[in-house]
């Protein structure tokens, strides 16, 4: 099937500026320059030091240059620490090549009050107006030309116009502004045991936005994978545009799940690389994830396997990260390598597969 | 004494009070939602006519009831209270899990505290989400200022604060938050002030076991239309807790909490005949500027000028009314 695309569809977004597909380099598709849960910044207790985080995250993003890689894709989403001026300057900086998504995951985390309820309404009082008692416009919803707008907060529209704006006009950060980067992939995801009401409607907005978009879309929560799967193809996403991430999550391991998605058409993630930490529930050794990524390249899934390592360079909220972004370079892909993996099977994981995924259509 | 955003005043002076209001709503999220259309300029104009039409109506003091994240602006307040000349007491505290933003609802998630850059590398300091650290949140937003978005103190204090619950259950970080509220409270001598009605008697367990004296303890929201019970609030009355009837003015009928201020009225005519005139709070919610929420229709002035005559019509004494406007609000807020 072919569709005709926008002649600016030919290039990726990226905080540095456009680039053609075919100069991402080597790319991981699921890292965090920076992460921190929403409401961090009306915590006192937390010293956030811009200056310190510009030091951890150059630092970080010049050390996966200087070990060979290209591009890093930030999958903060709207609310999990994006700071795009910063970043922007950082990759300017360092050169490697960030992609920001848009997007939620699960409502506890990452959907904010605001963005959850319905009936959402975006107000400007006008003068008071003693006689009636109240306020002029008391009930005014503001238009902008050549925006997408819905003023219901209840439907899974207005998070797809959210999401839309992100990436035909760019980015928000806090204070109502709209930046110039835009982003270039989204992600969603869910609550570990069930779907609830508010992400499905951001599960459908996320489709429907990357759809028209032509962009992808990762899904961060392996547990309800089939849903999230059902709901992203349920909104017209195409499989191939689908990325299941954390598919190396220690609680939820299935390499039948794996090859029967890959068999679909989606791509399969094995993003959490590095995280070997047992006291935390969702690590398991590199080792066991070596194992899993050579059974899915002997059975023919290569070209639908992405990695990643899920790195945060400035840790807010959550428990410390131990290594960096270079991990997947330095000390992953030498025990591919060991267990016996061929270069052009490690060449078409970290460079082909996220340009195919990368690349709009 | 009681801190207003102005200062620190005695008790007597704050006049008639309404203690469930708000000059600003907004659920967290909104500061990145660049649909919104914040014009601090009309805001503070809206504001300050509405607070001067209380003023002129005989009214003296409103409780900013926003807590720490919804949409509170603590410049704001000191300035429209300047302005207006009402007394503004902002709150410190959150709201239940559903209002309350991720970084504030894991127990177990560390939060980096502060960054030592050593010779050996970089060491971080966490601390850990428990009913304490947040404690010292509210203390010092009690005591030091209230925090504004980016990590600011700024140097208006709070001079209440309130607790809150999900619907259906007060959840573990609910109950974080409620013990973190009262540990707050009873260090800094300030009254707590309850929403989540449907979940008031776990929430009012929680404050006696945190050592919360039941006259410093306004449970709010008991005429929510989804919760009305008398027997419920002549209960706490009893308990020598105030009960606040405090949506006022919210008479559309097609949400939920909402009921006709008629049968308020009966509400709180029923509660003074069974002697409980001394435990008795009034206030309307009003919002001038809502957000995330529907904007009613009523203002500020509504209690004093719509409501109090309906309940004279119902032949309450004056005196009555100065009571529970006045001497609770005082008693409540001062401690005495």
């Amino acid at each position: 099937m072919t569709r005709v695309v926008p002649a600016e569809w030919a290039r990726v977004p990226t905080l540095t500026g456009e680039v053609s597909p075919n100069d991402l380099g080597i790319v991981l598709l699921s890292e965090n320059l920076m992460f921190g849960l929403p409401g961090w910044w009306y915590d006192p207790e937390v010293n956030f030091d811009r200056a310190d985080a510009f030091e951890l995250i150059r630092s970080a993003l010049l050390d996966f240059k200087q070990s060979g890689g290209g591009t890093i894709v930030d999958t903060s989403g709207i609310t999990l620490g994006r700071d795009l001026t910063l970043c922007s300057r950082i990759a300017k900086l360092t050169g490697v090549q960030v992609v920001a998504a848009t997007g939620f995951e699960d409502e506890n985390t990452s959907i904010p009050t605001h963005f959850a309820l319905p009936g959402s309404n975006y107000f400007a009082p006008g003068p008071f107006d003693p006689k009636r008692g109240g306020y002029a416009n008391s009930v005014w919803q503001r238009e902008i030309p050549g925006n997408f707008y819905t003023a219901n907060g209840g439907t899974k529209e207005y998070l797809m116009f959210l999401f839309y704006n992100e990436m035909t006009q760019g980015m928000v950060a806090p204070g109502f502004i709209r930046t110039k980067f835009k982003a270039g992939i989204a992600k969603t995801g869910c609550g570990w045991d069930h779907v609830n009401p508010v992400e499905e409607r951001s599960i459908r907005g996320t489709a429907l936005a990357a759809r028209k978009a032509g962009l992808p879309v990762i899904i961060t929560c392996i547990n309800q994978v089939r849903r999230e799967f059902e709901l992203l193809v349920d909104e017209g996403l195409e499989p191939d545009r689908i990325v299941i991430g954390h598919c190396d999550d220690g609680r939820a391991i299935d390499l039948e799940r794996d090859k029967e998605f890959a068999r679909k058409g989606a791509f399969i993630a094995y993003d959490r690389i590095g995280w070997e930490d047992s006291s935390l529930s969702y690590a398991i050794s590199d080792e066991r994830r070596a194992e899993m990524v050579k059974t899915m390249v002997e059975a023919g899934f290569a070209e639908q396997i992405v990695l990643s390592c899920n790195a945060v360079a400035c840790t807010i909220t959550g428990p410390k990260c131990r290594h960096s972004f270079s991990h997947i370079l330095k000390s992953f892909v030498p025990r591919l390598k060991k267990a016996g993996l061929k270069d052009n099977a490690i060449d078409t994981m970290l460079r082909e597969n996220p340009k195919r995924i990368l690349t709009r259509r | 004494m009681v801190m207003t955003v102005k200062g620190e005043m005695r008790p007597e002076e704050l006049g008639w009070a309404a203690l469930f209001e708000h000059i600003l709503f907004a659920f967290p999220g909104w500061e990145n939602d660049p649909w919104v259309d914040f014009n601090r300029a009309q805001v503070t104009e809206s504001a300050v006519a509405s607070l001067r039409e209380f003023k002129n109506a005989g009214g003296g003091t409103i409780v900013d009831f926003n807590g720490t994240l919804l949409g509170r602006d603590a410049e704001l307040l000191a300035n429209i209270s300047s302005l207006a000349d009402v007394n503004i007491i902002a709150t410190t505290g959150f709201s239940g899990q559903d209002f309350t933003p991720g970084h504030f609802l894991f127990p177990g998630a560390t939060r980096r505290r502060d960054i030592l850059d050593q010779q050996a590398g970089i060491t971080y300091e966490v601390q850990r989400l428990d009913a304490d650290y947040l404690a010292k949140i509210f203390y010092e937003e009690l005591t030091l200022g209230m925090v504004g978005p980016g990590m600011m103190r700024t140097s208006f204090k709070a001079g209440v604060v309130k607790t809150g619950a999900n619907w259906d259950r007060v959840t573990e970080a609910d109950e974080i938050a409620i013990r973190g509220a009262a540990r707050a409270a009873k260090k800094a001598g300030v009254a707590v002030l309850t929403t989540g009605i449907s979940q008031a008697q776990r929430q009012w367990e929680i404050l006696l076991e945190e050592g919360i004296k039941p006259d410093r303890i306004v449970i709010g929201r008991c005429d929510d239309g989804r919760a009305i019970d008398l027997e419920r609030d002549k209960e706490f009355a009893r308990k020598g807790a105030f009960v606040s009837y405090n949506h006022i003015g919210w008479e559309d009928t097609s949400l939920p909490y909402c009921i006709p201020d008629e049968r308020r009225a009966e509400l709180v005519k029923t509660m003074i005949k069974n002697g409980f005139a001394e435990n008795i709070i009034l206030s309307c919610d009003a919002v001038c500027c809502a957000i995330s929420i529907p904007q009613p229709k009523h203002s500020y002035s509504h209690l004093l000028k719509s409501f109090v005559p309906r309940l004279k019509k119902l032949r309450i004494k004056d005196s009555v009314i100065d009571t529970i406007l006045r001497e609770n609000p005082k008693r409540v807020l001062g401690g005495k």
